[in-house]
């Protein structure tokens, strides 16, 4: 697990008492910075994720827009992964504005923003 | 010696210029923990079948809950309630800030304002002292004056102000009413029938302490919010409401253009949302309600704008109503239009719905420059929706005097098809939150007594907060509510016995509305709901008539009350141990035995009657 994914952050996003903890172990240390897989590779594709509120902390400086270095075929699923969102979380996933699947894969400079879902301010369920 | 209440409820008689105090005994505190149960108890009691909101016979009810004022956090929540000018139904809406608590630590459960003043008058309560003040000179003032005017009259700086606005003195139908400058009972109209008494402000100072049967759940609570803050209450904490609404456009319910669409851009809506306003120069701080370390209250400030930190900051609703609703991706006019808002007293959920409405309507050419008094109609015109504010408080022109009796009545005023547009339920506009996407919202707006309105609770965790006076935002689980009720009063309650409580609310509520002439015809959803939103991924859905209607059918059984018509079964009543309120809506209960099991609220019969003093 990464510094910035603390104890305390994974929890709350983990929802309790469902979800499992500790997260996912393969999330690598130090692994925010960039380069999904622990793979080099550098120079395939860059994608922009912006973590919204309270994910920003998953960021390394909080602020909640990081670059990404990924390979051809990365999938959104992948990035959450990355980030331990797993299928247990309520994440919105939006690419370049849009709602985007699981499987769906990225392309060069996509935007990829990820959200809990909020209604005014607590976490709502949608139908 | 009592426990969580003062057993106090201070009635005014603004006609005769006359107070007195009722108690109203252990046993009724018991049945009905306060709020919106004491709402439905003096509105079914004290107000005459078809009397007119913004007449004297309506009363306005100020009501705190059992929590409300004790020192843990969202225990600074406080009900007011009256028969809405806006829908003519039951009318009610909760604030936090700090007045609720003042009025608590002066001695007093609940006011209940009766009559007409035959001038401006407004309320100074200090303590056990109570005295009718003359307030010509506070009349036509904006709302910051009159809480400096009153602070230095009794010189104190702690002097809560609790007032309605200019747009009340001139009877908008959605007129607030606001305490400490920023914190809105903002729903229904109360504003309105405040000022429709002549009573502009009700200023409280108190020192007492409330005692309290065992204050170990109190303070156990006020450590866990603290100690967990930043797992239960991170975006409260750092961003207040409004962080993600990015997430609604992405969803496809993101409410834009009188619900039309559902999308607008990412990037305009993440130049309004509340991260951006965080980390915007207009942030000054976050500061909270009473006894409260969520904080999730903004201050903005802006000195060349004019924007003070005191009248608060954008909250979600009114980012949606003024902002995507309209299109309108200029923060620093949105922060100018919420303080606007505050400074003359307007509710900006039905401010910015009508004005939606009217430039739905503006669009499709059904309201013209005629109509409009020569004022341009368009999405994304910040500049006049901020014109709009004071045109609507004070009814100048024929646009601001339609829109200030609230889309539906301007809508069947203007005619022309036009009222297919209005987004309303029972006449209330509907808050920013898509039902259509949202599933908690489409079991509650169709049967919420008041309407269209996302807080205004017709289940149960929403209404026990609007009984015993608890934020809505706090994290807590409904043992926890409990044991603070045990706590505060000493009562062995159990969370079956504060569901028989929030029963009674709903019913006293359903009662009303009932005998004040809506009928299970009201609880539904407008057409503009019905049909598919027409951006992003929801586009393809259309909520069917039938999926609401057994939601609403399912919601009568649950409560206990007739299945086709939405009475309230005698037998309900009855074991809900609020049978004699009947008498107050004569014809609508039918006899019948209720399915409910309701557990007795009192034991034993050791707690004392209602008499007054």
């Amino acid at each position: 697990v990464c510094q910035k994914h603390t104890a305390a952050v994974a929890r709350t996003l983990c929802a309790p008492p469902h979800a499992p903890w500790p997260p996912d172990p393969r999330i690598r240390a130090g692994s925010c910075t960039s380069k999904l897989g622990g793979l080099d590779y550098t120079g395939l594709m860059q994608v922009v994720v912006h973590l919204h509120a309270e994910l920003a902390r998953l960021a390394p400086d909080n602020r909640g827009v990081l670059t990404l270095d990924v390979a051809q075929g990365t999938r959104v699923a992948d990035v959450l992964e990355h980030f331990a969102l797993g299928t247990q979380h309520r994440i919105i996933v939006g690419v370049n504005g849009e709602a985007a699947r699981t499987d769906q894969e990225l392309v060069d400079g996509a935007r990829i923003d990820l959200l809990t879902p909020l209604a005014g301010g607590s976490a709502q369920t949608r139908s | 010696m009592t426990n969580g209440y003062w057993d106090r409820v201070l009635h005014v008689d603004l006609t005769r210029s006359e107070t007195r105090v009722e108690s109203l005994g252990d046993a009724f505190w018991r049945r009905h923990l306060g709020g919106r149960s004491l709402i439905g108890h003096y509105l079914l009691r004290e107000v005459p079948r078809n009397a007119d909101p913004l007449g004297p016979d309506n009363v306005l009810v100020f009501a705190c809950g059992i929590l409300t004022g004790l020192p843990f956090p969202g225990a600074g929540r406080h009900s007011v309630g009256a028969k809405s000018p806006l829908t003519g139904a039951f009318g009610e809406s909760e604030a936090g800030g700090f007045w609720g608590a003042e009025l608590r630590h002066a001695g007093w459960d609940a006011i209940v304002v009766h009559g007409r003043a035959a001038g401006p008058v407004y309320l100074w309560i200090a303590d056990g002292l109570v005295e009718f003040r003359g307030a010509a000179h506070l009349w036509g003032k904006e709302t910051g004056e009159v809480e400096d005017a009153l602070r230095q009259s009794h010189g104190d700086r702690l002097v809560r102000v609790a007032q309605t606005g200019i747009a009340g003195e001139h009877g908008v139908r959605f007129a607030l009413v606001v305490n400490d400058l920023n914190e809105v009972a903002g729903r229904t109209g109360l504003g309105a029938v405040m000022a429709s008494k002549n009573l502009k402000a009700i200023a409280v100072r108190g020192t007492r302490k409330l005692p309290v049967a065992d204050n170990t759940p109190i303070q156990q609570t006020a450590r866990w919010v603290i100690d967990t803050m930043e797992d239960n209450h991170y975006n409260f904490h750092h961003f207040g409401t409004g962080a993600a609404m990015l997430g609604k456009h992405i969803e496809g319910h993101l409410i834009v253009r009188n619900f039309q669409d559902g999308q607008w851009t990412p990037e305009q809506v993440t130049a309004i949302d509340a991260k951006t306003f965080a980390e915007s120069p207009y942030r000054q701080k976050m500061d909270g309600c009473y006894a409260c370390s969520v904080r999730c209250k903004k201050r903005a400030k802006d000195e060349a704008m004019g924007v003070e930190p005191r009248y608060g900051g954008p909250e979600y609703e009114t980012l949606g109503a003024t902002g995507t609703n309209l299109q309108v991706d200029d923060l620093p006019i949105l922060l100018r239009i919420n303080q606007r808002l505050n400074r003359v007293g307007i509710d900006s959920v039905s401010f910015g719905a009508t004005v939606a409405w009217s430039m739905e309507c503006y669009e499709r050419g059904l309201l013209t420059d005629k109509d409009t008094g020569g004022i341009p109609l368009h999405w994304g015109d910040g500049a006049t929706v901020l014109k709009l504010v004071d045109l609507v408080a004070e009814r100048e022109g024929p646009l601001g005097d339609l829109l200030a009796d609230g889309a539906l009545a301007a809508a069947r005023r203007l005619g022309r098809d036009s009222e297919q547009y209005v987004v309303h339920v029972k006449g209330l506009e509907v808050a920013m939150h898509d039902p259509r996407a949202m599933r908690p919202m489409l079991e509650n707006y169709p049967i919420t007594p008041t309407g269209g309105d996302h807080t205004g609770a017709g289940r149960h965790r929403t209404s026990l907060r609007n009984t015993v006076g608890l934020c809505q935002f706090l994290a807590y689980d409904e043992p926890r509510v409990t044991e603070l009720v045990r706590g505060a009063t000493g009562w062995d309650v159990t969370d079956e016995e504060l569901r028989a409580v929030v029963s009674r609310g709903l019913s006293l509520a359903r009662l009303f509305n009932l005998r004040e002439g809506l009928t299970a015809a009201d609880d539904r959803l407008p057409q503009r709901l019905h049909d598919p939103l027409l951006k992003g991924p929801l586009s393809d859905r259309r909520l069917d008539q039938a999926e609401v209607q057994s939601i609403v059918t399912e919601y009568y059984a649950e409560q206990g009350w007739d299945t086709t018509t939405g009475a309230p079964l005698l037998g309900t009543l009855e074991a809900l141990e609020i049978a004699e309120y009947a008498e107050h809506a004569p014809g609508i209960v039918p006899t019948g035995p209720s399915p409910r099991r309701v557990p007795p609220a009192v034991r034993g019969g050791e707690l004392g009657e209602r008499h007054e003093e």
